[in-house]
C-alpha cells in the first residue's frame, strides 16, 4: 500500500535507485495518508533534482540528507501537526477504529481457537439406560410381542387403512374378516406396558411388514444398510424411533371399527371389550414417557369416549348394568388424561443433546464447539429454516461468535431447570385456572428475543399450552362418556334421569362433574318429556348459550378463551367460538346454530 | 562552530521566516541560502529543514504552493503569510532584546572574535 501511494511519483522521477531508496525510507514511516505521502515524496524528488541541477552528486545529497528513518519520523510528525482539526479528528477516529478492529480480531481469534479446539465428550449413554429399563419389564407385561404378531397377521391390510383419513367402510370390512387379529389386540391391550424395544435404527421386521402391505421392495444399499438409517442419530435419545405408534394406531382403528360392527349386530359384550381395549391402548401410551405417545393415547381415548356416547345415545337400554359398569370403570380409573403429563423424558432428551453439543469441564459447565454445532444442526434436521446454521461456511465463521452470543452449558441448564419448574407447576394447574405468568408467552418471548441465547431450549421445548389444552379436552370427553354411562345406569335403575347431577347418586368421582373450561359443574338439563337430557360445558367462550352447540361440534373445541382475550376479539372471531361444548347428545348437523 | 540543538530550534525558524520575507523559496534553495548567508552556522540538514517547514505551515506562518520552476519541473515554494510576518516581527524583536541583554552582560561585545566561515551546526 505504501509503495502504491508513492510508486508513480518515484517511477516518473528519473532519479537513481539509491536516492529513491532514501525517499522510500522516509515515506515508509507510517500514519500518513496516501496523499500526504505522495506530497512528501514529490517534494523530496524535487529536492534531489534541485541539488543535482546545482552540480551536487547523488551520493553527496544523500549524505547531506541525514538519517532517512529519523527524517521520516520527524516529517511524519510535522505533517500530522499541520493537519486541520477535522482531519486530525478523522485520523484519530480512524486509528481508534483500527485499534478496535485489531482488538476484536484478537478476541475473535481467541474465540476461534476455543471453538475449534474443544469437543463434546458425552459421558452418559441415555439410550442404553432407556433400553435397560425397557428390558427390565417382564416379558409377560410387554404388549409389543402380541402387537407385532397382530402386525404380522395383517400384512394383507390395504394401505388406505394406514392413513389418518382412512376409509371407515373398508376398515370395518377388514376388521370383520380378521376376528383372530382383534382377539390378539385385545389381549395385548390388557398388558400394562407397550415394551417396544428402544432402537435408533429402523425396525427391519416392521419395514418388511409394511413393504408387504404396500407392495414395495425394501431398498438396500450395496453394504446392506437401510437407506432410511441416518447414522447421525445412532445412540442419541432424539434418534430413538417410535415405529410402534403407527402400528398401534392401526390396531385402535380396527377396534373402533369392530365396536361399530358389534353395535350393529347387537353384540354389546364385544362392543364393551373393544372399547376397553381402546382405553387399554390409550393407557399404554399414557404410561410411555414421550409426549408424542401421550398425545396419541389421548386421541385414542377421545375416540373411545365418542363411540361410547354415540352407542348409548343410539341404543338406550342395549347394555346391561354389568356392561355399563365395565365401561364406566374403564374410563374412570384408566384415564390416561387424568395424570399429569410426564416430562421426564423431555429432560433426558435435553441432557443428552447438551452433552453432545457442549464441552464438559467436569463441574457442570462447558462451551459450544464446532463439532457440537455440527451435531446440533444434523440432529435437529434444520433444513432451510435456521439461517446462519444452514451454510457450512457461515457456520464456520459465525461459530466462534456463538461462544459469546449463546449461553454456556451451566447457564443453559439453569435456564432449562427454571423453565421446567414453572412448566411443571403450569401443567399441574387445573385447566380453568390461568397462571399469573403464561409459560408459553415466556417461551414465545424467548423464541423471538433469545433464540440464539438458548437455541436448544427454544428448539426442543414442546408447545405445552397446546398439550395442556389437549389433555383438558380429552379429559372432558372422557368425563362426558363416564357421565353418559352413569346417567344411563341411573335411568335403567330408577326409570328416569336424575333431575340434577350428584356424584354420589351417579356413583362417579366428584371431579367428573367439573366443566374443564370454567371449573364449575357441567350444565345438565333433562328434556321436558323426561326421555332425554343435554350435558354440556360452556365451551371456549365460557358463556352459557343454553346448550346450543358451537359450530363444528366437539372437534372444533380448542383452548378456552379468558375474558380479557375475548374482549379483544373481533365479532367475527367471537362468532366462530360461540355456542356450548355439548357432550351429550353428540351434536348433529340438524342442531340449531348459535346466534 | 557547532550550534547546540536547542539554540538551533529557536534560531532556525526565525532564520527561515526571515529568508522568506523577501520572496517565496523552495526547500533546497532554503538549505543552500541558509548555509551561505549564515556562514555555515545555520546550515541544516534536509532532515531538519523539511519537518521545520511543515511545522511552520501547520502553524499558518508559511504557506506552500506547487509551481513550475525555470527547469520546467514543479517545485513546492514556501511563502510567508501575514501571520508569519507578524511572528517574524515578534521573534526579531525578541532576538534583539536577547542580543542587547547579552551585550550588556558582556557575553557579546564588539570585540568578540568573529566566527570562522567553516563552522557547522549540529542538527
Amino acid at each position: 500500500m505504501r509503495g502504491a501511494a508513492i510508486g508513480p511519483v518515484l517511477a516518473d522521477s528519473g532519479l537513481g535507485e539509491p536516492v529513491l531508496a532514501v525517499i522510500r525510507s522516509v515515506c515508509a514511516k507510517a500514519r500518513l495518508s496516501r496523499a500526504e505521502k505522495r506530497d512528501v515524496a514529490r517534494e523530496l524528488v524535487e529536492h534531489f533534482h534541485a541539488g543535482i541541477e546545482r552540480g551536487e552528486t547523488a551520493e553527496a545529497l544523500i549524505a547531506e540528507f541525514g538519517d532517512p528513518h529519523a527524517a521520516g519520523k520527524l516529517i511524519a510528525r510535522a505533517v500530522r501537526r499541520k493537519r486541520g482539526p477535522v482531519r486530525r479528528a478523522f485520523m484519530h477516529a480512524k486509528r481508534g477504529v483500527y485499534a478496535l478492529a485489531g482488538l476484536l480480531l484478537v478476541i475473535y481469534l481467541g474465540l476461534f481457537a476455543r471453538f475449534m479446539l474443544g469437543s463434546p465428550s458425552p459421558s452418559r449413554d441415555y439410550v442404553s439406560e432407556l433400553a435397560q429399563r425397557a428390558e427390565a419389564i417382564p416379558e409377560s407385561d410387554r404388549a409389543w410381542p402380541l402387537y407385532l404378531e397382530a402386525a404380522r397377521r395383517t400384512t394383507d391390510a390395504p394401505p388406505s387403512l394406514l392413513d389418518y383419513e382412512h376409509d371407515q367402510d373398508a376398515t370395518r370390512e377388514y376388521a370383520a374378516a380378521h376376528p383372530g387379529v382383534l382377539e390378539l389386540i385385545r389381549s395385548a391391550s390388557e398388558r400394562p406396558h407397550i415394551g417396544y424395544p428402544v432402537r435408533t435404527s429402523p425396525d427391519p421386521e416392521l419395514a418388511r411388514i409394511n413393504a408387504l402391505r404396500t407392495g414395495t421392495v425394501i431398498e438396500r444399499a450395496a453394504d446392506g444398510a437401510d437407506p432410511d438409517d441416518d447414522a447421525a442419530y445412532n445412540d442419541t435419545l432424539i434418534g430413538v424411533l417410535l415405529e410402534n405408534i403407527g402400528e398401534m394406531r392401526l390396531h385402535a382403528r380396527l377396534l373402533e371399527a369392530d365396536a361399530d360392527l358389534a353395535m350393529g349386530q347387537g353384540d354389546t359384550a364385544r362392543f364393551v371389550s373393544d372399547t376397553e381395549a381402546m382405553i387399554g391402548i390409550a393407557e399404554q401410551f399414557g404410561r410411555a414417557r414421550t409426549i408424542i405417545e401421550q398425545l396419541v393415547g389421548w386421541a385414542i381415548a377421545s375416540d373411545a369416549s365418542r363411540i361410547v356416547r354415540r352407542a348409548i345415545e343410539a341404543s338406550p337400554g342395549a347394555f346391561d348394568d354389568a356392561q355399563l359398569r365395565r365401561l364406566q370403570r374403564a374410563m374412570e380409573t384408566r384415564d390416561a388424561a387424568r395424570k399429569p403429563v410426564d416430562l421426564s423424558l423431555e429432560r433426558l432428551l435435553f441432557e443428552d443433546m447438551v452433552q453432545r453439543i457442549y464441552t464438559d469441564n467436569g463441574s457442570g459447565n462447558g462451551h459450544l464447539t464446532r463439532s457440537g454445532v455440527r451435531t446440533f444442526t444434523e440432529l435437529m434436521d434444520f433444513g432451510g429454516g435456521q439461517g446462519l446454521l444452514d451454510d457450512p461456511t457461515l457456520r464456520f465463521l459465525a461459530g466462534p461468535a456463538s461462544l459469546v452470543v449463546t449461553a454456556d452449558r451451566a447457564e443453559l441448564t439453569a435456564k432449562y431447570d427454571e423453565i421446567m419448574l414453572s412448566l411443571d407447576a403450569y401443567m399441574r394447574l387445573p385447566y380453568w385456572e390461568e397462571p399469573a405468568v403464561h409459560p408459553d408467552v415466556e417461551l414465545e418471548r424467548m423464541h423471538t428475543q433469545q433464540r440464539f441465547r438458548y437455541p436448544l431450549i427454544t428448539t426442543l421445548m414442546p408447545a405445552l399450552a397446546n398439550l395442556r389444552t389437549q389433555q383438558a379436552i380429552t379429559r372432558q370427553r372422557m368425563d362426558g362418556a363416564v357421565l353418559a354411562v352413569a346417567l344411563e345406569r341411573h335411568r335403567m335403575r330408577e326409570g328416569s334421569y336424575p333431575t340434577r347431577l350428584v356424584a354420589r347418586e351417579l356413583e362417579v368421582p366428584a371431579d367428573a362433574l367439573i366443566d374443564q373450561m370454567t371449573g364449575h359443574t357441567l350444565v345438565y338439563s333433562v328434556s321436558n318429556d323426561g326421555l332425554g337430557y343435554t350435558l354440556y360445558s360452556l365451551g371456549m367462550d365460557l358463556d352459557d348459550d343454553g346448550g346450543v352447540p358451537m359450530l363444528g361440534g366437539e372437534d372444533a373445541v380448542r383452548a378456552r378463551i379468558p375474558p380479557s382475550y375475548l374482549e379483544a376479539m373481533s365479532q367475527h372471531e367471537r362468532a366462530k367460538i360461540d355456542g356450548d361444548w355439548v357432550l351429550f347428545p353428540l351434536p348433529t348437523e340438524n342442531d340449531p346454530v348459535p346466534e | 562552530m557547532k550550534i547546540e540543538r536547542e539554540m538551533m530550534r529557536g534560531a532556525g525558524p526565525v532564520a527561515v521566516l526571515h529568508l522568506l520575507q523577501r520572496r517565496p523559496m523552495y526547500g533546497y534553495e532554503l538549505v543552500e541560502t541558509l548555509e551561505q548567508r549564515s556562514g555555515g552556522v545555520l546550515a541544516m540538514g534536509q532532515s531538519t529543514l523539511y519537518p521545520m517547514l511543515y511545522n511552520l505551515e501547520g502553524k499558518g506562518l508559511v504557506k506552500a504552493e506547487w509551481r513550475s520552476a525555470e527547469s520546467g519541473r514543479d517545485r513546492k515554494y514556501y511563502a510567508l503569510t501575514a501571520k508569519g510576518k507578524k511572528r517574524l516581527a515578534d521573534d526579531t524583536q525578541q532576538w534583539r532584546a536577547v542580543t542587547d541583554a547579552m551585550t550588556k552582560l558582556g557575553v557579546l561585545s564588539r570585540f568578540a572574535r568573529p566566527l570562522p566561515v567553516s563552522a557547522g551546526v549540529s542538527a
